[in-house]
């Protein structure tokens, strides 16, 4: 336990009057500070060489009716430990302003930018407060995340929606680029302005949230145990993924313990959700470039992955398999060994076929060096999951904070150091491999047992759980506040995407625009989870 | 080369080989809508449209033009652009980002057209009904000919509502029917 304690008391020792006071919750110290510290004590653990923080999570709490003030959060995964340190200050009153974070720690720009639009908390000395979520039509003053704000009061606007507003930039031979919010292929709404002089582009505006669909206010008007199901929906082809981070949160809220077998399951279904997908971002990359016979082979295989999914669980996208305390499917032996047959068969038709990928010229010669993320930009950014260990951001959650069964199995963490597009793509073939060896090491060492756990305490208003799960795309995060009769009083949960889109701004710089479709696949971002 | 023809001829023909739809689920597609797609008997040309979706949905169509489901053989082409398009096909409750460039794209595609909603969402908001960023279902803000329900729909059920969808008569077999007497 002191391990976890050292990096608090090192804190304390630098910053002692301007921290109030420090608290324990599920493990993760939580050191409140004032607010006019805030920056030097989140910049300190950010470059100091002992914890060498990366922000994980940025986010505000309304505690109205209980209590009148705000609570901010900034939840920092430490360098070497890969340990939760969580900092946090309060805004009394009604105090609308605190200090900015992002000139030092860039991983905050969206986060703030979240914040100011959600709760019209404004962070002062922020270099770009353009609206995020709230596109231009919106009604001055409209911020969904106050307890205040109406949750059933359709939204009306004064301008024609879907104006946007971005950073242009001027000059002669310079011009623009729109793409979107409808594109070209079956993909997810969203505005992409490259600013090119030539054929390389110089700067890429995004500009997302076409899909926000109000889902964290969703969550505060349903109860514990059924925001499964709206959970299920945040990012579609992240199903499970985003279903057990939040039976996750809400189980550590209750205090369940969950049965070996129903953590077993999960890691299983999980890793099934890694394959499908992983496979249809192999076919699809090779398909962005023109080679539609490896993207045929893979969109086939992923296929039968699929089909394996519904015939286990009865849903093709592994829905209604969570529940809270476990799992709700118990498939039996026969199926289990008939599954990890199927998926050895899978794996030696994709070994062959990444034969015949390996030694395509022209392929190697489009993901080579191409949208290059450098380590030092990714950790910066705070970048999560295939994109960072591509980049040589060695974390994995299900090695560093084991969840599910992972504590009791060995994962081999896949990575590379190049940071293109060929190095993500070797990461998800390893990940493939990774994944089928899992399963058949879960099939063959799975217990027996109970499939749901009981719960332990009714969670009292106030109370609040944190819960991380290594998802097909990387680090998904859930904060979730009981509120009054079981209810929730906050939910912010993370999909992975929302910190990697940023960071393909940075990527693309450089390359030319029929290589941005590549490069945006071979980080494979979802939409729906990004703008929630 | 050697090793893609192995491959090939190893893999074989996986078209068709996909589980049928439910029975239970079968989907029964409007008279009016049929006499619409008329038209489109032999080739549809489909524009998606996500307006809010979670994905799913988007990526049982995408499925839809794999080798094993590949609808190219019914004819069912999917379109880059809105201008190409028969047939939209829309995902998702309409959310209050997404309601203008919905209305564009209805009125960019070109007169005879059909509107598909794919998915709970499409038709009644479905888990997203009550939110203050969701404007209501495809069918308050464009006409609707078509509903395929499913969270998501398989890629079976696709297929089958959209070879429902054109099963209508046509002016020849109308003309058959009247001149050989038979009801």
């Amino acid at each position: 336990m002191e391990t976890v304690f050292q990096p608090v008391e090192h804190l304390q020792s630098i910053f002692g009057p301007a921290i109030n006071r420090v608290s324990t919750d599920h493990g993760v110290p939580v050191v409140h500070v004032n607010t006019n510290q805030i920056l030097p004590i989140t910049r300190y653990i950010h470059i100091n060489e002992e914890f060498r923080g990366t922000l994980s999570l940025l986010w505000a709490v309304d505690h109205r009716p209980r209590e009148v003030r705000y609570e901010l959060w900034y939840l920092f995964t430490l360098g070497d430990s890969k340990d939760w340190l969580i900092v946090s200050t309060d805004l009394l009153g009604d105090e609308r302003l605190f200090e900015s974070i992002t000139p030092k720690i860039h991983a905050a720009n969206w986060y703030e930018r979240e914040i100011r639009d959600m709760f019209g908390l404004i962070a002062q000395g922020h270099p770009d407060l353009r609206r995020l979520v709230r596109h231009n039509h919106w009604p001055k003053g409209v911020h969904p995340l106050h307890k205040n704000f109406p949750c059933n009061s359709v939204l009306q606007w004064r301008q024609p929606p879907g104006s946007v507003d971005g950073h242009f930039i001027h000059g002669e031979g310079v011009f623009e680029v729109p793409v979107g919010p409808i594109h070209a292929g079956i993909i997810e709404p969203g505005h992409f302005r490259f600013t090119v002089a030539g054929e390389p582009i110089m700067h890429l505006d995004l500009q997302h949230f076409w899909k926000h669909r109000g889902v964290e206010k969703l969550f505060e008007q349903q109860t514990l145990s059924d925001g499964v199901v709206l959970a299920e929906r945040i990012s579609g082809d992240t199903t499970f993924g985003h279903s057990l981070t939040y039976c996750q949160a809400v189980e550590s809220l209750m205090d369940i313990h969950v049965p070996r077998r129903a953590r077993y399951l999960r890691s299983l279904f999980l890793e099934l959700e890694r394959l499908h997908n992983h496979i249809g971002d192999v076919g699809g990359l090779c398909n962005d470039t023109a080679y539609a016979l490896a993207h045929a082979h893979c969109s086939r295989l992923k296929e039968r992955v699929m089909q394996l999914n519904d015939h286990l669980t009865g849903s093709r996208f592994l829905r209604g398999v969570n529940c809270v305390g476990g799992v709700g499917i118990d498939p039996p032996a026969v199926q289990l060994s008939d599954t990890v047959t199927e998926l050895e068969r899978i794996e030696k038709d994709f070994s062959e076929l990444e034969q015949i990928i390996a030694v395509n010229a022209s392929l190697i010669d489009r993901f080579e060096n191409t949208g290059i993320v450098k380590k030092q930009t990714a950790w910066d950014h705070g970048v999560v999951g295939v994109v960072g260990r591509a980049s040589g951001i060695d974390r994995d959650l299900r090695r560093d904070r084991p969840f599910a069964a992972y504590d009791e199995l060995s994962v081999r963490v896949a990575g590379s150091i190049n940071g293109d597009v060929r190095s993500r793509v070797q990461v998800r073939m390893a990940e493939i491999h990774e994944s089928i060896r899992l399963i058949g090491e879960i099939q063959r060492t799975l217990p027996d047992g109970p499939l749901k756990g009981r719960r332990q305490v009714v969670p009292v208003p106030g109370a609040w759980a944190l819960s991380a799960v290594e998802g097909w795309r990387g680090e998904i995060v859930c904060f979730l506040m009981a509120g009054e009769h079981e209810g929730i009083h906050r939910c912010k949960v993370r999909d992975p995407s929302f910190v990697n889109w940023p960071a393909i701004q940075l990527a693309v710089i450089g390359n030319i625009i029929p290589d941005f479709p590549l490069i945006n696949k071979s980080f494979s971002l979802s939409y729906a989870g990004n703008d929630l | 080369m050697f090793e893609i023809l192995k491959k090939s001829f190893k893999t074989g023909i996986v078209t068709d080989q996909y589980p049928p739809a439910p029975a239970g689920q079968k989907i029964s597609v409007a008279p009016t809508a049929q006499k619409k797609a008329e038209l489109f008997r032999k080739s549809l040309t489909i524009r998606e449209v996500d307006t809010g979706s979670c994905n799913a949905c988007e990526m049982e169509m995408n499925a839809l033009a794999n080798p094993v489901y590949d609808i190219e053989r019914l004819g069912i082409h999917i379109a880059a652009s809105p201008r190409h398009a028969d047939a939209l096909v829309v995902t998702g409750p309409v959310t209050v980002n997404m309601e203008g460039p919905l209305k564009d794209v209805y009125k960019t595609t070109p007169n005879p057209k059909l509107v598909i909603a794919l998915g709970d969402c499409a038709i009644n908001c479905g888990i997203f009904k009550g939110s203050y960023a969701v404007t209501g279902p495809v069918d308050q803000h464009i006409p609707v000919d078509v509903r395929i329900p499913g969270c998501p729909p398989r890629p079976a059920e696709i297929i089958e509502a959209l070879t429902e969808l054109r099963k209508g008569e046509t002016t020849f077999t109308r003309w058959f029917r009247k001149f050989s007497g038979e009801p």
